[in-house]
């Protein structure tokens, strides 16, 4: 920000000096595709805020009562047409503290998408610090904690083992869609039931392992 | 005690998934991805319920497609039942698309679960569900996507009946 502001102090300066017009097309492009765009790591993003800067840093910004939003009207965002600084100011702080995502052609879901976001990072920093000793109540380890965490919850909820006997031999009995009389295996879904079965059993395998090597 | 088990007790401390549930030695996913282990065990108790039920009772009248490791094998294998359905028609492996209708009922819920509903399977083909849609919802009456209008974030999509169209201009 403090860049391309520096960058649009200097331009228009040197095109009044020099009596030649502003280029907006610099400016848009220093801003939205050099001292942005650099930093902006997605495609899709980055195109936005192209389109964002053409709209936004153009002529058209200094007609009178040009407003900002075209869509929504519960604050208007204009420049004012003012020469003091206080008046400045002054507009600033009725500006509502929310930005609602309509003003930048967005639906409102995008800044609960943002918070959420925002807030779980937030959750994930907190737990990361916290501490990893905890000697508390009771004076009970990190270890004995979590063994009794196992052995009372968590084992308990752990669904039976698929065994292969039993696999296959209920797989030999079923039946495939209407219209095919083949049974077992020679059903093409059957077949992929059984390979889910093998992948799920091989999951469930670990975690009852990794479980019972904890306690 | 190894580092891998440390880790482990260290993880379920703090309520995340122990990486060895998640990822096998060369870093490959092995199951499915949660921020947390509550959901994570959730998932593999979903997961049970729908291979299990198909295995002990019946095909499913409706597939949770997402609760599965290998969703593409799984739309694969029914298009080679159609095709072998419609070998009378002169089908062939080769020469079948995927054909996809939305329906109207929606399964709620994050958990694949069918029980309680009443469920029309077609003759060919399979209903799936357990999708979403983020950014968008789905016009039931007109069957188009349209603008979010509510707070939720995720759609919950309808059942899609998926199956199988022969390209074969002679056979159609």
């Amino acid at each position: 920000m403090e860049a391309s502001l520096l960058f649009i102090e200097k331009h228009m300066n040197q095109a009044a000096a020099l009596g030649t017009a502003l280029s907006w097309k610099a400016v848009q492009y220093m801003t939205t595709e050099v001292q942005y765009g650099g930093k902006i790591t997605d495609d899709l993003d980055r195109e936005l805020f192209i389109e964002y800067g053409r709209l936004w840093l153009n002529d058209s910004i200094f007609t009178p009562n040009y407003s900002f939003n075209t869509l929504m009207n519960d604050f208007v965002y204009q420049i004012p047409d003012q020469s003091e600084h206080s008046k400045f100011v002054e507009y600033i702080s009725t500006m509502p503290e929310k930005d609602h995502p309509l003003i930048f052609g967005l639906n409102g879901n995008a800044d609960l998408t943002y918070r959420l976001k925002e807030s779980g990072e937030m959750v994930a920093v907190l737990i990361e610090t916290m501490p990893k000793q905890s000697s508390g109540i009771g004076g009970k380890t990190r270890e004995e904690e979590v063994k009794e965490k196992l052995e009372n919850e968590l084992i308990k909820l752990l669904p039976p083992d698929f065994n292969d006997i039993e696999i296959e031999e209920r797989l030999r009995a079923l039946k495939g869609p209407r219209g095919i009389t083949d049974v077992g295996k020679a059903i093409p879904l059957n077949v992929f039931l059984f390979q889910e079965l093998q992948r799920f059993q091989m999951v469930l395998t670990i975690v009852r392992r990794t479980m019972s090597d904890m306690v | 005690m190894t580092p891998d088990i440390v880790d482990s007790i260290n993880a379920v401390s703090d309520f995340r998934v122990p990486r060895k549930w998640q990822f096998d030695p060369t870093g490959v996913e092995i199951s499915w991805m949660t921020p947390g282990m509550a959901a994570w065990l959730k998932g593999l108790i979903d997961r049970h319920h729908q291979l299990n039920n198909w295995l002990f009772k019946e095909r499913p009248q409706s597939f949770w497609l997402t609760g599965f490791f290998n969703p593409q094998g799984f739309l694969t294998a029914m298009k080679q039942e159609v095709t072998r359905q419609k070998r009378s028609e002169g089908w062939s492996l080769d020469e079948v698309d995927f054909k996809t209708e939305v329906q109207k009922e929606i399964i709620g819920g994050d958990d694949g679960r069918i029980e309680g509903k009443t469920l029309n399977p077609p003759p060919e083909g399979v209903l799936v569900h357990g999708l979403f849609l983020e950014g968008s919802q789905w016009n039931k009456a007109e069957k188009r996507f349209e603008e979010q209008v509510g707070k939720d974030l995720f759609f919950n999509f309808p059942i899609i009946h998926v199956s199988a169209e022969s390209t074969n201009i002679v056979s159609n």
